[in-house]
């Protein structure tokens, strides 16, 4: 009976799934009442069945309902997995098409590039198209220097991608590379939303501030004997001692209407989640530093 | 058989209730003559189902189980919609009776035995007593007949035949 019920939820579509899961649960509220009615009824004599008809049925219904319920619990559980598979998917998604976009912007600057040192080789300018060369490949080296030693692909992505944006909105992105964070026990999605969106709040937190007097935003990746400390800071605003408590709050947001206030509370969220802390300091002398911390996964020697 | 005016003045009654209200909770409204032709089809099985348990002695009850897949035909044959929906509608509507029932039956019982005394002799007071231990479906349909009230959304997905 639980293959036959197995069968006829794996044929469905989903809608159809939900509706046979609520049928279930119908059939089974109306087979209790029934027997109850009918228990009442004939234990009180006002009608004539007999009490092993109602017991054998009684027990039927038992089995009936017990198989169903069993059922049930599967199927919801399964429908639970399915969803946070989804969800992992969805996410990586996301992060595939950030690297597309990258990718696609480095395409368009190369072809930019190259139609650049196609033109100075055609005007006879050989050497100035070896300079351009050579200035290329130097920029190239800075951006991507630091982002390459990265092991983990989508964390990569999105500092580059963090990178093209910080220099779009004329912003300073400073990636201090002091551990590779091999060993880091969080999934890729999860500290790439973190970071991502801890750098966001950092972009537009120091976007305030005029370009004369300089919009920096560092972000340093380093790890001790029994942690991974990460830090994004930006020298300016610094926010008030008032509302530093509420920051990681659901809901709260220093950004008006333009912000959900659901950014610093999922940071909070999913680095708890993974054993991790976060710490904000922000004050004249440090600056608002976020800083992360991760403990390392401990090889289990008695193992 | 019973009596023919138990027919005309309950069971097509509760069947056209029955049918309205079980199809109001999942979000499907019912014309006037759809509820009509349900109740007119349903309470006369009914009335056929009870009688004919009673002539070949099948125990008390079947004729619920029966009227109870009737239901869920006539939906089918009348609304022309997905068995899923039907079967749920039809559960609703058992439900409420049943509730309705379970909870009149034992009160009637313990305060007011006698409104039981040679009841099959009595079609006036059987009626009534019949819509008083249905109050629950009574109540459910003044309602959902005056409310947009649904218990589940299955509109999305009637799938008509």
């Amino acid at each position: 009976m639980k293959e036959l019920f197995r069968k006829i939820i794996s044929h469905n579509s989903s809608s159809q799934k939900n509706l046979l899961l609520i049928n279930v649960i119908l059939l089974q509220t109306v087979l209790v009442l029934f027997v109850t009615l009918w228990a009442y009824f004939a234990i009180n004599g006002i009608i004539l069945v007999s009490l092993q008809l109602i017991t054998a049925f009684s027990l039927l219904v038992a089995v009936f309902l017990t198989v169903a319920a069993i059922g049930l619990v599967n199927e919801i559980t399964r429908l639970s997995q399915k969803e946070r598979e989804l969800e992992i998917n969805k996410a990586m998604m996301e992060k595939d098409k950030e690297l597309i976009s990258i990718l696609s912007t480095h395409r368009h600057d190369f072809q930019n590039h190259l139609q650049v040192i196609m033109g100075l080789i055609q005007l006879g300018r050989n050497d100035s198209a070896v300079g351009y060369i050579k200035e290329v490949t130097k920029s190239l080296r800075q951006t991507s220097s630091t982002t390459v030693q990265i092991k983990n692909l989508e964390v990569a992505a999105m500092f580059l991608m963090k990178k093209n944006e910080a220099e779009e909105r004329n912003i300073q992105f400073q990636l201090e590379m002091k551990s590779e964070l091999v060993g880091l026990s969080v999934p890729a999605t999860d500290i790439s939303r973190i970071l991502g969106n801890l750098i966001e709040n950092a972009f537009d937190a120091v976007s305030v501030i005029p370009e004369k007097e300089g919009r920096v935003v560092r972000v340093c990746l380093n790890e001790g004997a029994q942690q991974f400390i990460i830090s994004v800071w930006n020298k300016r605003p610094l926010i008030p001692k008032d509302i530093q408590d509420k920051i990681f709050e659901k809901g709260f947001s220093t950004k008006g209407m333009a912000g959900s206030g659901l950014g610093l509370a999922i940071v909070k969220e999913l680095t708890e989640k993974h054993g991790g802390s976060v710490q904000l300091v922000s004050d004249t002398e440090t600056g608002t530093e976020f800083t992360l911390t991760f403990p390392k996964m401990t090889a289990d020697v008695s193992a | 058989m019973e009596d023919i005016r138990v027919l005309a003045f309950f069971y097509i009654i509760q069947a056209a209730l029955m049918g309205f209200v079980g199809m109001a909770l999942i979000g499907v409204r019912l014309s006037w003559k759809q509820v009509l032709l349900i109740g007119l089809m349903q309470g006369i099985v009914v009335y056929l189902c009870r009688g004919l348990c009673a002539i070949f002695g099948l125990p008390f009850g079947s004729h619920s189980f029966i009227s109870f897949l009737s239901l869920i035909v006539l939906f089918r044959l009348v609304l022309k919609m997905r068995w899923g929906i039907d079967f749920a509608a039809a559960s609703l509507a058992f439900i409420t009776v049943m509730l309705s029932e379970g909870l009149t039956a034992p009160v009637l019982y313990t305060y007011a035995p006698h409104v039981f005394q040679n009841l099959d002799n009595d079609v006036r007071r059987y009626v009534w007593l019949s819509y008083c231990s249905d109050w629950l479906l009574i109540v459910s349909a003044l309602f959902l007949g005056t409310t947009k009230y649904k218990l589940m959304d299955f509109r999305g997905q009637s799938g008509k035949v």
